[in-house]
């Protein structure tokens, strides 16, 4: 493996490390952010659709933080065609997450209240370092003389 | 069972996830989706419309990646191995999920609804046996 595989598949571990703990944070978000009252008042079949949901949006991220954890070194070399469409389809997954997080969601979630700007600017981090990541996975390649 | 038939197979997996988005699509609008989250704070409201466009970009990619990569899936590659056991453990909990959690039946009022809702329940058991299948060929992972 040479330095740029090893510097990716270090990131590549990283990533599968935060998503898997994303995954688990995100089965407890109703309980955390205090949402179990307002989804009272939505139908229980919606209801239970939103937890089915919120569940299985954690078992997509533990499926690429148990793949990428595994198979990290593959997804570096960039050896394996399933491995760089995986990556690209991934890395994709994280962009729109990280464009929806600025053109989707209200400004006035987070706007002058300033636990909440910071948790903003992280997340937008941590999607962005995690598109990055795998699109360099899916793409990029050394430039010549190595890394 | 031959690899060419087991390619036929996982392809046929692969487009099924195409039909379920058209089910999730069609289900948003038998529950009136739009209208009975209107009572819902904007923040939650939106979380819900992010979740599921998430959840149909993942069967999407799911259902490329099987169909586009079926071959390598049946001669039992390590990484495309390793994906179908994962895909085996989310299609059994869809499936766990479909007969334990949800209760569909006020909602079952025409016999397309409840076509659709066997045909889908259908559609997670085939999922489950071809990954299941897929995903034990071959050595230790």
């Amino acid at each position: 493996m040479n330095p740029f595989e090893s510097k990716l598949s270090c990131l590549l571990r990283t990533a599968a490390f935060l998503q898997i703990g994303i995954a688990i944070l995100n089965l407890f978000l109703v309980r955390l952010l205090g949402w179990r009252a307002d989804l009272q008042r939505v139908p229980l079949l919606l209801k239970e659709v939103f937890q089915v949901h919120a569940w299985f949006i954690s078992v997509t991220l533990l499926i690429f933080g148990t793949i990428t954890w595994r198979f990290a070194g593959v997804l570096a070399a960039n050896s394996d065609p399933i491995g760089r469409w995986l990556a690209a389809g991934v890395g994709g997954f994280w962009a729109l997450r990280a464009v929806l997080q600025v053109v989707y969601y209200s400004s006035s979630h987070w706007r002058r209240n300033p636990h909440r700007t910071m948790a903003h600017i992280l997340l937008l981090a941590i999607y962005g370092g995690f598109a990055t990541t795998y699109f360099a996975a899916a793409f990029a390649r050394p430039p010549e003389g190595g890394l | 069972m031959r690899g060419s038939t087991l390619t036929g197979l996982v392809q046929i997996a692969g487009i099924l996830h195409l039909g379920l988005l058209v089910a999730g699509g069609s289900m948003a609008k038998a529950v009136r989706f739009r209208e009975q989250t209107a009572a819902l704070p904007p923040f939650l409201r939106q979380l819900f419309f992010v979740y599921m466009a998430f959840i149909g970009l993942v069967l999407a990619g799911f259902g490329l990646l099987t169909f586009f990569f079926a071959g390598e899936i049946a001669r039992g590659e390590p990484l495309a191995r390793g994906l179908c056991f994962l895909f085996t453990l989310f299609w059994g909990l869809r499936l766990v999920v479909a007969s334990f959690v949800f209760d569909v039946r006020p909602y079952l009022t025409t016999p397309l609804y409840r076509l659709g809702y066997w045909a889908t329940n259908a559609v997670f058991v085939y999922l489950l046996a071809v990954y299941a299948f897929a995903s034990c060929r071959g050595g230790v992972l």
